[in-house]
Parts: structure tokens; C-alpha cells; sequence
């Protein structure tokens, strides 16, 4: 037993630390939930092989190619894992268990979302060896691409735990993660055809717009306009969590 | 709010609400240093909100409240390495066995013993490679008390920690607590089971309605109660009979029935030395004589009927 009291710097565990070994069991658990691990990886490589399939030799579509499977890889590895972790992890009482201890309320929540992080940049990182393998060319300006990736994961997940604010339950998560996949997919198609500056504003058009700037290609608004939509997403989702999360289940 | 050195845990004007529904209503508690504090009190009494804000899990909504000196939800960081606790309810990653479950836990806790230590502490080894899923009720109990006491904390909430427990994982589970107790650590309990309270607790506090109705030793609190004295009547006037012991006795209660007579009194020593020294003067046989303090499940019930008297 503690028979002391212990110093508040030596007591505290790393927020760091905590957050990777929750992260390590979310991993666990992920790779034993068949149906998370199908969700979280077989359905963005079908996307991504069924995109690349597709995919003509032309930069244009080399590029296009690139958004749709970042948008693919964050709204399945990341927003609906995410989301569906963290309403199951509450349901099942799980989020409570691990407020019960040391560990601080961010550290919970980060080692929550890494996993599904981890999911992502595994994908992505497979999927550029396998786009450098095929000869699709680098971009010219890659900042862009890096900018596009972080914005999109920030705005991905804060949208995945504003998401699991609002959702009571797992099988609610079906249905209340459809409105924001439906604007991403929508706003990733719709961004190229209309080619339009606005649609800078959204997460699917903005990546569209970051990704194109990076090969240099001709964009309807800005890549600062477009970081300024995903910062934007990224606030709503965070102000949304912060106003509405809750860490056990309404009675 | 001072809290000294032997007070570790101190409550003063807690008040907690669920909207309009007020759970706990002013209520001081003082739980000492190395004792068993137990809380007890009819389901929806308010005994696990009041834990829950002394764990920091809530906030509440009037009055303060210390632990170890500091307060629960703003010092939380400093003071869960201090604390364990074991929730009413709470959940666990299923698809986890027992020992990784235990390593989870290690890996987020200040000095955590060994965890094969822990897992036959509780009498878990045998199951450490079996999917928290697949356990029973009362064997995801022990895991939980595990969890609660795998950094042997300074002080323990312990929330009806023996429900769905067969009395042989119960005894166990008094025997961890004895030993922490041992150790120096400070339980606090909530339990449904009287028993329990009795067999384990320095001193306890009865809660209703969202209040502390009795606190104290066991002693304390079932001296509140009459206790009873039976006999076997003396063969005199039944009239005479019952004017000398309301005499001598002095009861708060007396019934006799044929020769059948029932005394309620509040203090039992003197009032059983008063008895038997007027049946000497007198001659008299107390046949079958028995005397009996009350017992905490009679104070329990008479609190419950009091109370629902008062609403009616």
C-alpha cells in the first residue's frame, strides 16, 4: 500500500504513456472484433483497389485516385471505428472503468482514438508503396499532401467524437454516422464536377482541392481557403464533443 | 475545510441532484484513518451518488467534500494514484482475457503489484487466459476488486462490492478487505448486505431519502433501537404483573400475552439487572428468559417503515 503520499509528478503516469497502452488494447481488440477489422480494412482496400482499377494512366486521375483513397481510408479506419469504439466502449460501461483510475480524461480519449489512427496510417502507408510500385507520380508540392492528410484525420476525428456525443447506443451509430460520410463522399465527388471555390468548405472538397494543388493542377479556390474548411470542420467537431460527450450512458 | 491527519475522508453539506430529483440532500460524513466506514441505506437512498462524489466521478452540487485533503474532481490527478475504487456498475474490454486485462491495468497505475500476485490474491489464476466475456458474474466481481486494489491504495470505495457473490467468494472478498484494512488502508462501503456491515465495519451510516438518518459504531447505532427482554410470567395477577414491571422496568414497550411477556427497553443492562433483582425480592421464576439487543436489520427496517409512515 501507498503508505505516503506520492508527489504529484512521480504519481502521475505519462499522459503519453497511458494513451499508447490504451491504443495497444484497442489494437488487441480490433484485430479480435472480425466485423471492426473487416470494417477498418477490407472495405477501404476494396475501395482503393476498385479507385486504382479505374484509374487511367492520366495525372488526373492519379490524382483523384489519391483523394478518394484518403477520404476512403479516414471515414473507415478512422470516423467509423472511431465512432463505434467509443459508443461501444461507453455502452459497455468500459469508458467509466477507465475513469476510475489514473488516468486523465485525454489520455483515455487519445489512447481511444489512436488505434484507429494507427489503422489509418498503416493503410496509407501501403497504399503509397503500392502507388509508388505502379509509377504514379510524386506530387511537386507535397506539403500540400501533408497538410491535406493532417487536416482530414483532425476533422475526421473530431467528427468521429462529436458523432459519438450524440449517438445513445451502437446500433444508433449506424445510422448517425450517415450524414457526415454521405457529406465527405458527396462533397469528394461533387467537388471536381462543379468545380466550385465553396466547396473548399467541405472535408471531401478541400482534400480534392490540397491534393490537386499539390500536383499543380488547375483548383476553382485555394488550398488556404481549403486548410481554413478542415480547420473549420475540425472546430465544429471539437466544440460539438466538448458541449455534448458524455462518458456513460444516458438512463 | 480542514481535514486532519485522522479524518481522511470528510463531507459537509453534500448535496447532489439529477434535475429536479435531489439524490443526496446535506449530508456530513467523517470517515478516520484506517477504518471500515460502511454506508448503507434502501435502494435510491442516495449511497452511490455519494460515493460517486467522493470518488470524483461526480460533482457536487452543494456543500465539499475531502479526500486524503483534496478535492476529489479538481486534485483528481494527484489523488487517484492515492485511491482505488470498485464501481456499482462498470464495464470491462470483454474480448480481453483476465491477465491482460490486469496488465492494462498495471501499465495505467502507479506501483501495481505483480499481477500474478494480484490474480491469486483474488483467486482468479486459474482463469487468467480466459475472456472476460466468458466469466461469471461473481468471478468478474473478484476481477473488479482486483482492478480496485491492484496498488494496495490508501483508501478504497468499495460499491456493493459482494453483489452476485456466493458466500464462499464472499468470505474471500471480506478477507482481501480485512487484509488491506490491516495494512492500513481506509474502506469505505457501500453493501445491501447487513451482515456484511456488521461483520466488517468501525462504524456506519444509515442513509434515506437522500440523508444520513444514523451514524456511528454498530454499537452506537443499534442502541438507537429497543432491545428485548421475553420471559415466562411469574404465576401472579396479570394486572399486578404488568403495574410492577412498568414499575420497576421502566419499558418503552410491554406485551403480555397468557404467560407470555415481551418487554421493549432501551438500555438492556440496566434494565435486566433491575428485572432480576425484583424477581429475587420477590421470588418470582423467570422461566425462558431471553434478552437481546437489536439487531442492525431492525434498526434498518424500523428507519424504512418510519420513514414511509412519515409520507403517508
Amino acid at each position: 500500500m501507498s503508505a505516503t503520499p506520492t508527489s504529484p509528478t512521480s504519481a502521475r503516469r505519462s499522459a503519453l504513456g497511458a494513451a499508447r497502452v490504451i491504443t495497444r488494447t484497442e489494437l488487441r481488440l480490433i484485430v479480435r472484433s472480425k466485423a471492426t477489422l473487416v470494417s477498418a480494412t477490407a472495405f477501404p482496400f476494396l475501395f482503393a483497389g476498385f479507385v486504382m482499377l479505374q484509374a487511367e494512366a492520366a495525372r488526373n486521375a492519379a490524382v483523384g485516385m489519391i483523394s478518394m483513397i484518403l477520404a476512403f481510408f479516414a471515414l473507415f479506419a478512422i470516423y467509423l471505428t472511431a465512432t463505434t469504439t467509443l459508443v461501444t466502449r461507453r455502452q459497455d460501461l468500459f469508458l467509466k472503468r477507465l475513469r476510475s483510475g489514473e488516468t486523465s480524461d485525454g489520455a483515455i480519449l487519445a489512447g481511444l482514438l489512436g488505434a484507429p489512427l494507427v489503422l489509418f496510417v498503416a493503410q496509407s502507408a501501403v497504399v503509397a508503396v503500392v502507388l509508388v510500385f505502379l509509377d504514379v507520380p510524386g506530387p511537386a508540392r507535397p506539403w500540400w499532401i501533408v497538410l491535406a492528410v493532417v487536416g482530414l484525420v483532425a476533422s475526421t476525428l473530431a467528427a468521429s467524437t462529436a458523432t459519438a456525443a450524440i449517438t445513445p447506443n451502437p446500433s444508433a451509430a449506424q445510422i448517425s454516422t450517415t450524414p457526415y460520410m454521405l457529406v465527405v463522399l458527396g462533397s469528394l465527388i461533387a467537388a471536381p464536377l462543379l468545380d466550385h471555390a465553396w466547396f473548399d468548405l467541405t472535408p471531401g472538397g478541400a482534400v480534392v482541392t490540397l491534393v490537386r494543388s499539390a500536383y499543380e493542377l488547375d483548383v476553382a479556390g485555394s488550398p488556404w481557403f481549403a486548410i481554413a474548411g478542415l480547420a473549420l470542420w475540425t472546430w465544429l467537431g471539437v466544440d460539438l464533443t466538448r458541449r455534448h460527450f458524455r462518458w456513460e450512458p444516458r438512463h | 475545510m480542514d481535514t486532519t491527519d485522522a479524518t481522511v475522508i470528510k463531507a459537509r453539506g453534500l448535496s447532489c441532484s439529477y434535475g429536479d430529483f435531489v439524490a443526496v440532500r446535506d449530508v456530513d460524513l467523517a470517515v478516520r484513518r484506517g477504518e471500515l466506514f460502511a454506508l448503507l441505506g434502501t435502494n435510491g437512498a442516495g449511497k452511490t451518488t455519494t460515493m460517486e462524489t467522493l470518488e470524483g466521478h461526480r460533482a457536487a452540487g452543494g456543500g465539499e467534500v475531502r479526500v486524503l485533503g483534496l478535492d476529489p474532481r479538481r486534485d483528481r490527478a494527484t489523488l487517484r494514484p492515492r485511491i482505488g475504487m470498485m464501481l456499482q456498475e462498470t464495464g470491462f474490454a470483454g474480448d480481453l482475457t483476465v491477465r491482460e486485462t490486469l496488465r492494462m491495468w498495471a501499465a495505467l497505475t502507479t506501483r501495481p503489484d505483480p499481477v500474478d500476485d494480484v490474480l491469486a490474491r483474488v483467486d482468479l489464476a486459474d482463469r487468467a487466459s480466459t475472456r472476460v466475456v466468458q466469466l461469471s458474474g461473481g468471478q468478474r466481481r473478484r476481477l473488479d476488486l482486483a482492478l480496485a486494489t491492484l496498488h494496495r491504495p490508501e483508501v478504497l470505495f468499495l460499491d456493493e462490492p459482494t453483489s452476485g457473490l456466493d458466500p464462499e467468494s464472499r468470505q474471500r472478498a471480506w478477507g482481501i478487505v480485512r487484509d488491506l484494512l490491516a495494512a492500513g488502508t481506509t474502506v469505505v462501503l457501500t453493501t445491501h448486505y447487513l451482515e456484511e456491515a456488521e461483520a466488517l465495519a468501525d462504524r456506519l451510516a444509515i442513509m434515506h431519502a437522500g440523508r444520513v438518518v444514523r451514524e456511528g459504531t454498530l454499537e452506537q447505532i443499534v442502541g438507537t433501537a429497543p432491545a428485548h427482554v421475553s420471559f415466562r410470567a411469574p404465576v401472579i395477577d396479570g394486572a399486578r404483573l404488568e403495574r410492577e414491571l412498568l414499575t420497576v422496568v421502566d419499558p418503552q414497550g410491554l406485551d403480555i400475552r397468557g404467560d407470555q411477556v415481551r418487554l421493549e427497553v432501551t438500555d438492556l443492562q440496566s434494565a435486566l439487572g433491575r428485572l432480576l433483582r425484583w424477581a429475587d425480592q420477590h421470588d418470582h421464576r423467570l422461566g425462558r428468559l431471553h434478552a437481546q439487543e437489536a439487531s442492525l436489520a431492525e434498526v434498518f427496517t424500523r428507519i424504512s417503515q418510519d420513514r414511509i409512515e412519515e409520507h403517508v
